[in-house]
């Protein structure tokens, strides 16, 4: 008896997928969209912000730059708070809906920019975390050259902080993946979304979210395997160890 | 002796209540190639790093050319490309191959153009023995490789001074003589150069003035011989026989 439901369900699953196919890939288009754009755009958010953390407040900055300093710390502190401390759909609600009449934007473009704002907020943690793994000495080896507090940190640290933090920002990708599901509520037209008007004309519920299931495991899944072979090419040495000459030569000569 | 570069007086640093550097005058001429001795804690780093405002300093002043470096309106960056700085860590940019190391500093600070920096680079890479790595990621480099290509970094910005914080103090043994060739090179050259360091006989030997460092104050200095066979406090000796280089 059960062995029929399973077969049943699942035929009617696959029976599904097959009638709505381009229903389903439209979703999933834009599901991976979604994720990407709001990691690469929450990636620069994160940068930014997670710079602006890293700053210290040196003790021979005039009145000036402290206060400067001192604002932009608050306001990033209280961006991470509110962004991490509500819900992604709540976010989407109130902001889609708040600025609609102000800026007219559409439910795509109020998508990508709460999920990239959302995600903005987890990647400046991440950043700051991966900034602050960077051994303190190619800070020195770089002012000692005299290169300036912003060169620095353009050219040599935050291309070790990415690096270090790399696998953490690939995590956040695959999170989006999966939350961009919530979008749906401000009526973005994403794989969920797809899959609720689908449940809906065929009035299978269970058959229908099944098909979702499986394309959103093989979409984290494949992300999974990508983000892992990049991680280990990453920790690759950039060029080979010179072999024409396998003893150094001697200083000086 | 050249036209006095460095002239530092009564520089004073203190961590907390632990006074680190004590009313410390010192000077430099071009030319000179300066060792800075004495144990751990006299406040020997201290001081060079204070010269590189990688330490600021409490009170004193440091006259570059005359210009007093710690007056607020002074161009920090611009000052340090003329004071190059040798570090006991190596500090190498880890995301960077050798090359790259070499360069980053003349293009992105002296706006040099690609081509005349690669030059420039390879021009010191060979003098320190590394041409050969200039595409090897410097993760992949000995200590004794690292230190090397610090100093053509450095030697890539043509400093004026050049700061050694203990530079051999970090590597094996057997890598420190390849290091101590190439400073022993520059100074012969005529590079000017404040050293840190333990290593004695490198000190006896190249030195132009050797300064004994001992609780944040200068407590001897004079030429190779005056202080290392003629020391004349008592508390230089005491340091000295600690090294066996009395007997030399």
């Amino acid at each position: 008896m059960i062995r029929m439901d399973v077969q049943s369900t699942l035929s009617s699953a696959w029976y599904i997928f097959e009638s709505n196919r381009s229903i389903f890939w439209y979703g999933i288009k834009t599901t991976l969209y979604l994720a990407l754009l709001g990691t690469v755009l929450g990636l620069c958010i994160g940068l930014i912000l997670g710079g602006i953390r890293a700053i210290k407040i040196e003790p021979n900055d005039n009145v000036f730059v402290k206060t400067i300093k001192k604002v932009l710390r608050a306001f990033v502190s209280i961006y991470v708070w509110f962004f991490r401390g509500t819900p992604m759909m709540v976010q989407a609600m109130f902001f889609y809906y708040g600025l609609k009449p102000i800026i007219g934007w559409t439910a795509s473009v109020a998508g990508i920019a709460i999920i990239s704002i959302n995600t903005g907020a987890y990647m400046c943690e991440i950043v700051r975390s991966g900034i602050q793994s960077v051994d303190k000495g190619q800070i020195e080896g770089a002012r000692s050259l005299g290169m300036t507090n912003i060169q620095t940190m353009i050219y040599i640290v935050l291309p070790q902080a990415i690096r270090n933090s790399f696998p953490s920002i690939g995590n956040e990708f695959i999170v989006n993946i999966k939350d961009s599901s919530m979008l749906n509520v401000i009526g973005v037209v994403e794989l969920f979304f797809q899959t609720t008007s689908v449940a809906g004309t065929m009035g299978l519920f269970t058959e229908t979210f099944l098909v979702t299931c499986v394309i959103y495991l093989l979409l984290t899944s494949v992300a999974t395997f990508i983000l892992t072979f990049v991680e280990k090419k990453m920790n690759m040495p950039k060029t080979s160890f010179p072999s024409s000459q396998s003893v150094p030569k001697k200083a000086g000569n | 002796m050249g036209e006095k570069i460095l002239d530092i007086q009564h520089l004073q640093k203190h961590y907390g209540s632990l006074n680190v550097l004590n009313d410390i005058d010192f000077h430099c001429d071009a030319g000179e190639v300066i060792t800075i001795i004495g144990s751990s804690g006299s406040g020997k780093s201290t001081l060079l790093r204070c010269i590189n405002l990688l330490e600021l300093p409490d009170g004193g002043e440091i006259r570059y050319h005359g210009q007093n470096i710690l007056d607020q309106s002074l161009n920090v960056n611009e000052y340090r490309t003329h004071v190059g700085m040798v570090f006991q860590s190596f500090n190498l940019f880890n995301n960077k191959t050798v090359l790259e190391n070499c360069m980053i500093g003349q293009v992105k600070v002296l706006k040099r153009n690609k081509e005349e920096a690669k030059e420039i680079a390879m021009k010191n890479l060979r003098k320190v023995g590394m041409d050969a790595f200039a595409n090897s990621s410097s993760t992949q480099l000995s200590g004794g490789q690292k230190q090397r290509v610090a100093i053509a970094r450095a030697l890539c910005m043509d400093p004026e001074i050049l700061l050694f914080d203990e530079p051999t103090s970090a590597l094996d043994p057997e890598m420190v003589s390849d290091v101590l060739d190439v400073m022993k090179q520059l100074a012969q050259e005529g590079l000017t150069m404040i050293v840190v360091t333990h290593e004695m006989a490198f000190a006896h030997d190249i030195s132009t003035r050797v300064v004994f460092m001992d609780k944040g104050v200068i407590a001897e200095q004079g030429s190779a011989y005056d202080i290392f066979e003629n020391p004349q406090q008592e508390r230089t000796k005491e340091f000295l026989k600690r090294y066996r280089l009395q007997s030399r």
